[in-house]
């Protein structure tokens, strides 16, 4: 890559993450005010008076006509001003501002051990020469790819936390972590709660890069690169994680960025099954009673954390792929 | 038994070309025709039978060298029976007349088609190759068949179920009954049974999966078309909006479906959602295929004949990309199913309608709600929806991987 087209690489990913987030909370505006059933002050006091109702939208800006909503609720989310009333203190957005580095510690930990080992998995898997040992890391891969996370989520919650009590049943954290050495402090305590989400996520992301590298592999085997390797004397080790698996790790990079949206999508409801302090589960507690500050605060942060991490693997991309240009 | 004098007068002819064999004369042990070397063998290529006599006759059988007797070709009688005396055999004295000439008439097979060996003959029709290749292939097979099962069992549904799966039996005699001949799976918290519950699940399984499928197919393979032939504005337009469908999570767009058209009618919510975060993947997929082949000489010669860009498109392009079409069908058929289950545990699906996602979610809160913790967990309740998800899925997943592997394409992800 030539170092000049670095910042414009940067600036045009960063036009894109804008007009993207725009376009994501402008659906999430109109899925919103599509609701049937009353807005958010039906749904969060269903038994006050009209006044107090006609009170509580004047307050909170939901009377105006839909098109100035629409303005004020962009101007807010560009200017992260997810207050309701001029004179809150905690937003919502600072409430999962609090909650979000507990998600990225459980969603980076699980994409970048699945990636890991599914990778290493599928490098050893062509090297082996045992054909049912082959068989049977690829043929579980395969149907742990097709179980529903929850599934396994619930499965193992009722045999290994309930049962046979292996893993703690209840989460040890503080909710109300201010400094940085509060939140290890609990980040440390989180840990053997960790375990099980985290094998979940692992068990369900592994298949992807497994088999996709298997796949590309096999193809690679025959160019004559390799004959070429192996002629001049490397073993046939060697000659898979060296020179093959470099080479069929670039598709890989690329297909993980779709990965990554349907592993954020998916696993939002691990968070809530195992009662894991994370943006998913505010997502869903705000969800039952519409409360539309920390909606909108968690798709946008969870936008944007997509959006982030897809950045970071097509630069990533960009540097290991010499055919891609920056 | 004679010996030749002179080789000259009695010179080997080949049975084959009737040309004279100057050495490499190989002959029939049978009929003792003989035959050159390279004419026996190019015949014993495509046959396996001598040319002379139609015996059974492979390289092996073969005899090198002269044959110690010269005689006629039994043409009439190939295998004679007892009594051997009466049928004149052959004649000793073939020594006084030249080696009889026989005359080789290639007789082709009755039922002979065009492509005798049709095993490694391979079509240049992408489609007939492409499933030529997955009737063979295992894998996709398999899938065919567990998803035939499914459907057999969906359509005669009424008649496998023991009870009504949708109507609750509240007394604690029917709660949480064991598996027994009368109950083959148990029962549920709300004491349906489970049995009826699945085969029922099958249902509105696939009543999910298909229109949901069929949106992904066709809206994401629209686009990835346009987006991929037409770069430029078009196309960075149509990527920005599928990226933002792409980073939506699901379960919220959806959530905010049903919380505005109303949980009756939560199963069209959900196959929307998967169309809505589904078509993305398919659309991209397409468009790097597009793109690829839109370079092309064919694509270029079509556009020099003066073809419209619509028939370029649907004509030459929609055929060499549509079975990345198929494989995206297949995920939102697995993705259907794990989103309607999903819905369930959030409470915001109709409890009317049987599905697998309602039985483990009921069981999941009733554990909490009703009894001890976990106490109300019981591997019947559990197991059967979350294995016959599996199996549905497994299908689908096993069929799209039969069909890359029949297609040779591994660009596109599963």
């Amino acid at each position: 890559m030539k170092k000049t087209r670095i910042p414009i690489f940067f600036a045009k990913k960063a036009v894109g993450a804008v007009i993207t987030i725009f376009l994501v909370m402008s659906i999430l505006f109109v899925l919103l005010h599509s609701v049937a059933g009353g807005d958010m002050v039906t749904r969060l006091h269903p038994f006050a008076s009209a006044e107090e109702k006609a009170e509580l939208r004047e307050l909170w800006g939901l009377d105006k006509p839909l098109f100035e909503q629409y303005i004020v609720f962009m101007k807010k989310v560009f200017t992260l001003d997810y207050r309701l009333t001029q004179d809150q203190q905690t937003t919502s957005m600072d409430t999962l501002l609090f909650f979000l580095p507990y998600t990225i510690l459980l969603f980076g930990t699980a994409t970048i051990t699945s990636y890991i080992i599914g990778i290493y998995l599928g490098v050893q898997l062509l090297s082996w020469r045992s054909n049912g040992l082959k068989t049977l890391v690829s043929g579980m891969s395969i149907i742990f790819y097709s179980v529903p996370a929850f599934v396994l989520a619930i499965s193992f919650k009722r045999w290994l936390i309930f049962k046979y009590q292996i893993f703690p049943p209840v989460n040890i954290f503080n909710g109300e972590a201010s400094t940085l050495f509060e939140h290890l402090e609990n980040i440390q305590m989180l840990l053997p709660a960790m375990a099980l989400p985290l094998i979940v996520l692992v068990l369900v992301g592994l298949a992807r890069p497994l088999l996709l590298l298997r796949d590309h592999m096999t193809l690679l085997l025959d160019e004559p690169f390799v004959l070429t390797a192996r002629a001049k004397g490397l073993s046939r080790n060697t000659v898979l994680s060296e020179h093959v698996a470099r080479c069929a790790i670039l598709p890989l990079m690329s297909d993980a960025s779709i990965n990554l949206a349907l592993i954020f999508s998916g696993g939002i409801l691990i968070e809530y099954i195992f009662s894991w302090p994370g943006i998913g589960m505010q997502l869903f507690s705000a969800l039952r009673s519409l409360y539309y500050p920390t909606i909108a605060a968690a798709i946008f942060l969870l936008t944007l954390l997509l959006l982030t991490s897809m950045i970071i693997v097509d630069t990533l991309n960009a540097y290991l792929d010499p055919r891609v240009s920056l | 038994m004679r010996q030749y004098e002179s080789p000259e007068r009695y010179s080997l002819h080949c049975t084959l070309c009737e040309r004279e064999i100057r050495d490499n004369s190989v002959y029939c042990e049978r009929c003792n025709a003989t035959f050159h070397r390279a004419c026996i063998v190019e015949h014993l290529y495509s046959n396996r039978f001598c040319p002379a006599c139609r015996e059974k006759l492979s390289l092996i059988d073969l005899q090198y060298g002269e044959p110690s007797v010269r005689r006629s070709i039994p043409i009439e009688i190939r295998k004679p029976q007892w009594p051997l005396e009466e049928v004149p055999f052959f004649e000793m004295d073939v020594a006084v007349h030249p080696a009889q000439k026989i005359e080789y008439v290639f007789e082709p097979r009755k039922k002979r088609r065009f492509f005798t060996h049709g095993q490694g003959f391979i079509s240049q029709y992408l489609p007939e190759r492409t499933i030529k290749r997955f009737k063979r292939n295992r894998k996709g097979m398999g899938g065919v068949y567990m998803l035939s099962i499914a459907v057999v069992i969906a359509v005669l549904a009424p008649v496998l179920i023991l009870y009504d799966p949708a109507v609750y039996m509240s007394e604690d005699a029917y709660v949480y009954h064991h598996p027994t001949w009368k109950y083959p799976l148990g029962t549920d918290v709300f004491g349906r049974d489970v049995y009826s519950q699945v085969v029922w699940g099958f249902r509105s399984a696939l009543l999910i999966a298909v229109p949901s499928a069929l949106l992904v197919g066709v809206i994401g393979t629209l686009v990835g078309l346009v987006s991929g032939y037409y770069s430029g504005l078009i196309d960075a337009v149509l990527q920005r909006i599928s990226m933002a469908f792409l980073v939506w999570p699901s379960v919220p767009l959806v959530a905010l479906i049903v919380f505005s058209w109303g949980p009756h009618l939560a199963l069209p919510a959900v196959i929307l959602g998967v169309a809505f975060t589904l078509w993305p993947t398919t659309a991209r997929a397409i468009r790097a295929e597009v793109m690829s082949l839109k370079t092309r000489t064919f694509i270029e010669s079509a556009k020099v004949s003066g073809a419209p860009s619509r028939r370029i498109v649907f004509r030459h392009i929609l055929p060499r990309v549509i079975h990345i079409t198929f494989l995206y069908m297949t995920i939102a058929v697995a993705s259907a199913l794990v989103l309607e289950a999903t819905f369930n545990f959030l409470g915001l699906t109709s409890p009317a309608v049987v599905t697998w996602g309602q039985m483990l979610s009921f069981t999941y809160h009733a554990s909490s709600a009703r009894f001890a913790v976990g106490g109300g967990m019981t591997w019947w309740t559990i197991l059967p929806p979350g294995m016959a998800i599996t199996y549905m899925v497994l299908s689908f997943f096993l069929i799209s991987a039969g069909l890359r592997e029949s297609m040779k394409v591994t660009s596109v992800s599963f």
